[in-house]
């Protein structure tokens, strides 16, 4: 390193987990990446572990390591892309681009309404603007990420305590109990393995209920395989357990919940016995698992998209954080917190901005009662097919390759075909910036601003903040959006962007951009860690307590008390195996496959099989392998595994490319053509996790779509 | 004397391959040379199973076999650090080193055509910094001792 390398703090955006790096620039090329230590995200979640660990440096993920291969991908878009033809493009430049995607934005709101354009953003980067720019322009209609991702989580642990998005204090923990998450793995936060592992050392059990035995079950003490989906039932066998053998924290219950008597009515006959035949978890193993939870503090519970992807999704959460109103574990350390956060503010809608009346397209709020504002992107693609409630006419995709990545890949491009105008904002020219009538580069987390509200359990923001230019010499995505927002006309968008990071960061911490940059590690922490906040302010439910029973649910017109509905196949002896999927720990959804260093990690998605299927359905191990739902089939290579419960089979998210860029093309296969592409009634949450498919050996010339 | 070296410690290895990625970052390697590999092992009958991750890189030997065979006496010990240098100039690309190392930790850039291998981050200690796999591991599954 000479000398005139510069050393930047920022934030990492290869996925939305954001942890604290530091950029190195010597002669206007990024060289490296370093952990930050001053921003929490690569330390620890908690005050106190935070002052103690960032003595020992911060840790950091894979994709972070290798984002610089993204930085110059020499795939990367370069300039606006206008279509010409099918699969024929014009590059234009960025003055025409506004020109263009004004005028047909223009033309689409006079003729059909402002609401007839939808606007799908990724949920960590510049969120607000694009929000604004809806706002202004008139569409209810804007979509992010997180539908996709924990929208039914969300909607669990908000109706029984409280809290959106309440966070495990592992590393205080004595018994970690864990439904349907990998966080050895799918990490997104670059804490928690490091606190895995110190709670492990301070001899705390680990147990992880999850059909397949992840890099989390490999540390575990115990690794119980179960039936995709069913989750919900072995929390209400385990609550049966505790309420029946008297386990069950009496003062918290008493003082803390509402409901209790109707629960213990309603699990009453929910029998280890009963939830074995469901789960095939054995009936000892839950009466043991029962009673190690509610004798062992602190303990903490906690869940994650390996349960909330059902079409159960929303209740199999409430009834696993059920368990914690038994246990009275709740907001304290070593438990589940929720925690204090403080965000950027947003600034109000300005009165030039109409009022927007026209309903959402996609039943938030109604169809939908307990639905993330992230949307209901299965609801939206299946308005354009539709036309119902109302005909979509545009669609502007941040950072979303919603071919890909919505369930039913088929149905998304059939979908997007009803359009008459798609603006694509990507890095790349993905499946769906294919799709484009306009196309325009997006930049790298290296070349952009953002502010960001990092999960932890005590205030805390972080700086995203442009090492360098972008690369394609134009404006970022939120400079092209206010410029777009100025070619039409719409108040609002005039001053520079960091005046508008710096009100909203005035508006929330009281400091200024420029004082944010000049804190080291551009980090803002407002520490400590409160803890169990429901002794003075009671939990933000409707009743003030932690809902056993749900009155919010009774209102809508459903049912009170978690009732879980385990969906199998509609024709078991045609579809007879449960299809899973999961984040593995070197990609980031759909995007990170055109890095080479990160596919010379993991660089395909074979599809996992137990020896015993394997053996019954007479395969063997690298066989070329046909799988068939009732929404699609294609072709995979076999991986004979034990690491997988018999009666399902599964595969990493995100291959099976076939644009993005030269190093993707080709390898793996797209597993979101297997699902039908539901939502989840409660929440909205797509169903990403819940299809079942016949998989027998692939004819001789068959080699898979791609 | 105390030769420097990291300690690994499997128990707290997550074969998130972290340290992978900060290797290939630190010494730009090109795709298909890698210094450091993370491998797993499983055992154990479903679903009682176990399973073991394993970051490797070179042992920097005591007695190197990649060094004894190297016609152009390229390969050295350090007496000081005990790191296994290459010297990558005199490297004549003939892989001698690379069959001989037996944990196969001797990488070959066909672009260069030169051999390679983990340096213990030598530039790196020299300004006083741990070595980069060490610096992000997530599990803190390794440690530089000297």
């Amino acid at each position: 390193m000479d000398h005139s390398t510069r050393i930047i703090p920022t934030c990492c955006n290869a996925c939305g987990g954001q942890t604290g790096i530091f950029a190195h620039v010597a002669g206007g090329k990024v060289i490296k990446i370093e952990p930050n230590s001053e921003n929490p995200i690569g330390v620890a979640n908690t005050w106190d572990d935070f002052l103690v660990e960032k003595n020992r440096g911060a840790r950091m993920c894979p994709k972070g390591l290798c984002a610089l291969k993204q930085l110059y991908d020499p795939d990367r878009l370069q300039k606006p892309l206008k279509r010409t033809g099918e699969n024929c493009w014009k590059p234009i430049t960025w003055d025409d681009a506004l020109d263009l995607a004004a005028e047909k934005l223009n033309t689409i709101k006079n003729k059909y309404g402002a609401e007839s354009l939808l606007w799908f953003s990724e949920d960590h980067s510049f969120t607000h603007i694009q929000q604004d720019f809806c706002k202004a322009f008139g569409t209810p209609n804007y979509l992010n990420h997180s539908n996709l991702c924990d929208a039914a989580r969300k909607a669990g642990f908000k109706l029984t305590l409280g809290d959106e998005r309440p966070i495990a204090d592992l590393a205080n923990s004595r018994y970690i109990l864990l439904f349907g998450w990998n966080p050895m793995a799918a990490i997104k936060w670059a804490y928690l393995p490091a606190a895995l592992m110190s709670a492990i050392d301070k001899g705390a059990k680990l147990v992880v209920v999850d059909p397949v035995f992840t890099a989390t079950a490999a540390k575990a003490n115990e690794w119980v395989p179960i039936r995709p989906g069913t989750d919900g039932i072995l929390a209400l066998a385990m609550g049966h357990v505790m309420v029946s053998e008297g386990l069950y924290n009496k003062e918290f219950v008493d003082n803390w919940t509402v409901g209790f008597p109707e629960y213990a009515k309603y699990i009453a006959d929910k029998n280890p016995e009963w939830a074995e035949g469901v789960t095939g978890v054995p009936a000892n193993t839950i009466r043991r698992l029962a009673r190690e939870l509610a004798t062992t503090k602190p303990a903490v519970v906690d869940t994650w998209s390996g349960v909330s992807h059902y079409s159960n999704g929303t209740e199999s959460t409430r009834a696993i954080a059920m368990l914690l109103g038994l246990i009275g574990e709740i907001d304290g350390k070593g438990n589940l917190l929720l925690p204090e956060r403080v965000q950027p503010k947003h600034r109000k809608a300005l009165t030039q901005w109409p009022e927007i009346k026209a309903q959402r397209i996609d039943g938030l709020g109604t169809k939908y009662p307990f639905a993330y504002k992230s949307g209901i992107y299965v609801e939206a693609k299946e308005a354009m097919l539709t036309g119902k409630p109302y005909q979509p006419k545009a669609a502007v995709f941040v950072f979303q390759n919603f071919v890909m990545s919505v369930p039913n890949s088929q149905r998304n491009v059939e979908a997007l075909k009803k359009l008459d105008f798609i603006l694509a904002i990507d890095v790349y020219q993905s499946e769906t910036a294919a799709m484009a009538d306009l196309v325009i580069p997006g930049t790298h987390f290296l070349e952009r601003y953002d502010l960001t509200a990092n999960w932890v359990a005590f205030p805390s923001i972080s700086l995203r903040q442009p090492v360098i230019k972008p690369l394609h010499g134009g404006p970022t995505e939120y400079e092209f959006i206010m410029s777009l927002a100025q070619r039409l006309g719409l108040p609002g968008f005039d001053l520079p962007y960091e005046n508008l990071l710096d009100a909203e960061l005035k508006g929330s911490t009281g400091i200024s951009l420029d004082e944010l940059k000049s804190l080291p590690g551009a980090v803002w922490n407002d520490g400590p860690t409160r803890y169990r906040k429901y002794l003075n302010g009671g939990f933000a439910t409707s009743s003030g307590k932690f809902e056993f029973c749900s009155q919010a649910m009774a209102d809508k017109g459903l049912n009170p008390l978690p009732r879980i509905e385990v969906k199998s196949g509609k024709d078991l002896g045609k579809y007879p195996l449960a299809l899973i999927n999961w984040k593995s720990v070197e990609h980031t959804h759909t995007r990170t496959q055109n890095n080479p260093w990160l596919m010379e990690m993991q660089g395909n998605n074979p599809l996992w099989m137990h020896p015993k299927t394997a053996e019954r359905l007479m395969l063997k191990d690298n066989d070329m392998v046909r799988i068939e739902s009732a929404t699609g089939e294609d072709c995979a290579i076999l991986k004979i595994t034990p690491e997988i419960h018999p009666d399902a089979v599964g595969m990493s998210y995100g291959f099976g490319h076939k644009d993005i860029g030269s190093v993707a093309k080709g390898n793996g296969i797209n597993v979101n053509q297997f699902y039908e592409g539901k939502a989840e009634d409660i929440s909205g949450q797509a169903i990403v996790k819940e299809a079942w498919v016949r998989v027998s050996k692939a004819g001789v010339n068959e080699v898979g779509q791609n | 004397m105390k030769l420097a070296k990291i300690k690994f410690n499997p128990q707290r290895c997550i074969g998130c391959r972290a340290c992978e990625g900060a290797c290939k970052q630190e010494n730009n390697l090109p795709v298909g040379v890698r210094w450091r590999v993370v491998t797993s092992n499983l055992s154990g009958v479903y679903p009682n199973l176990k399973k073991e991750y394993k970051s490797s890189a070179c042992r920097h030997c005591s007695k190197p076999k990649c060094a004894e065979v190297c016609p152009m006496k390229a390969i050295t010990k350090d007496s000081k650090t005990g790191i296994v240098e290459i010297q990558t100039d005199i490297c004549i690309g003939c892989r001698a080193c690379v069959e001989a190392c037996p944990f196969g930790a001797m990488c070959f850039n066909e672009q260069k055509n030169k051999a390679g291998k983990c340096t213990l981050c030598k530039p790196r200690l020299e300004r006083g910094l741990i070595p980069a796999c060490v610096q992000v591991c997530m599990g803190l599954a390794m440690e530089y001792e000297k």
